[in-house]
């Protein structure tokens, strides 16, 4: 079977399943809510701080959010049972992790999204449209660089011994790039208004080197 | 097509630097029906994962049905069924079976309805697996089987916690994929009143498999 069909079967079953975890989902979002909420009771920021440290906490609260659901994101496969009745499958190895990796990028985007509507909601920050579509790309790339690096690593780790410690001990580390970039571009967006810089280059190809990553190194995981 | 189901030439595989296979040469004829007996923790199910494509081996050459185990085109000729539950336990079977179905690429050619029905789990076929019984988890690992046609049958304990309905379907299976003059390969130790197969192999050592009957 081709990498394509298998992506978007195995994309397509983690879609279909999100509506017997729904309140998983719903516990990320609420995470996030939390944050935000327990930030804004603490600090009571002026309404001068706001574009300082809204973009950090935008996106540590999202990160840390989705890494939650990220993490998860192979526990269904994670028992020698279905992934040896999946190896043992014609599908292709290559687009079982792409198809995970997908979801792990659909997971960041969407928590991220809500993570993002409701810090300005609960700051009472007003964006133009221009603002909010150059946020949704900044969003769109962090999680393709996030989601994708959070599957090949949870790939490479399947059957691994503390394998819950040991992920995130990896994972973290390696997004800090994403990170820091999004933060810088959210603030340039917010302040500035633009969105093409030094960061958003610095992401895009990091992003983009967790998807050739992923082609590459896709089979090879499930099978280490 | 290679009128040997399953050939290994000198194949190694470790796990962890302890030789689970070592230097194993084997050869299997198509069409052939038999049982893989051995003591637990000899290598069996490591064997069999070997010539499903599985795992790879670390040294050797193994043939399954002609060509190499892993390649997408070679695994969809081997149904392989583990000794674990190989399905999404949050999901119901109706709903495991329509995901296998892609899977395997099965769509028209085997109804959902009749394959629940002959593992008698019609009635609850909508309840997520996971509240499943062992002998049910057993059953429906059964249907999965069922829904692919394949030449070369791999079973790792498939009588175990199966009840006498569950044994008789299984009997009946096994029965109707002979009839189709298939390959059917089983490691089993708690089956002896089957007088179905053709042969009886022992996995006497991580190098040897020899045919006793």
């Amino acid at each position: 079977m081709n990498l394509l069909k298998t992506t978007n079967i195995i994309f397509s079953e983690s879609l279909f399943s999100l509506r017997r975890k729904i309140g998983r989902f719903f516990g990320l979002f609420l995470l996030s809510i939390i944050f935000i909420v327990v930030f804004e009771l603490a600090y009571e920021p002026s309404a001068d701080d706001i574009n300082n440290f809204l973009p950090g906490l935008i996106w540590v609260t999202s990160i840390l959010s989705s890494s939650i659901g990220i993490l998860k994101i192979w526990d269904d496969e994670e028992g020698e049972g279905l992934m040896d009745l999946l190896k043992s499958s014609p599908l292709d190895r290559g687009g079982i992790v792409l198809g995970k990796s997908l979801w792990g990028a659909f997971i960041c985007f969407t928590i991220t999204v809500s993570t993002l509507l409701m810090t300005f909601f609960f700051f009472d920050y007003t964006l133009d449209l221009k603002q909010f579509f150059f946020l949704l790309v900044v969003i769109l790339f962090s999680s393709i660089g996030f989601g994708f690096l959070g599957a090949l690593f949870g790939a490479l780790s399947l059957g691994l011994n503390f394998r819950n410690i040991l992920l995130p001990l990896f994972l973290y580390p390696l997004a800090v790039p994403i990170l820091m970039a999004s933060i810088n571009i959210t603030k340039d967006i917010l302040v500035n208004g633009f969105l093409i810089g030094t960061w958003f280059y610095i992401l895009f190809v990091y992003s983009f080197v967790q998807f050739l990553l992923v082609f590459g190194l896709g089979e090879q995981s499930l099978e280490s | 097509m290679s009128k040997t189901a399953i050939s290994l030439d000198s194949v190694y595989k470790k796990f962890n630097d302890n030789y689970v296979i070592e230097d194993l040469n084997f050869s299997f004829p198509m069409g052939e029906t038999a049982l893989l007996k051995g003591k637990n923790g000899i290598g069996k199910t490591t064997f069999f994962r070997l010539i499903a494509g599985i795992i790879k081996a670390q040294k050797g050459k193994i043939e399954t049905m002609g060509g190499i185990p892993t390649q997408n085109k070679i695994r969809s000729l081997v149904n392989y069924m583990g000794p674990n539950d190989g399905f999404y336990e949050h999901l119901s079977a109706y709903e495991n079976l329509t995901f296998f179905q892609k899977v395997f690429s099965s769509g028209k050619d085997f109804s959902r309805e009749s394959i629940l029905k002959n593992v008698d789990l019609w009635e609850s076929r909508n309840v997520a697996t996971k509240n499943y019984s062992t002998g049910m988890k057993k059953r429906f690992s059964l249907a999965i089987s069922m829904i692919r046609n394949s030449d070369l049958y791999l079973f790792d304990e498939p009588f175990k916690g199966l009840d006498d309905v569950g044994k008789g379907i299984l009997k009946g299976y096994l029965e109707k994929i002979k009839k189709e003059k298939k390959a059917i390969f089983m490691i089993s130790n708690l089956f002896n009143d089957f007088e179905g197969f053709d042969s009886v192999y022992e996995m006497a050592s991580s190098s040897v498999v020899k045919k006793i009957k």
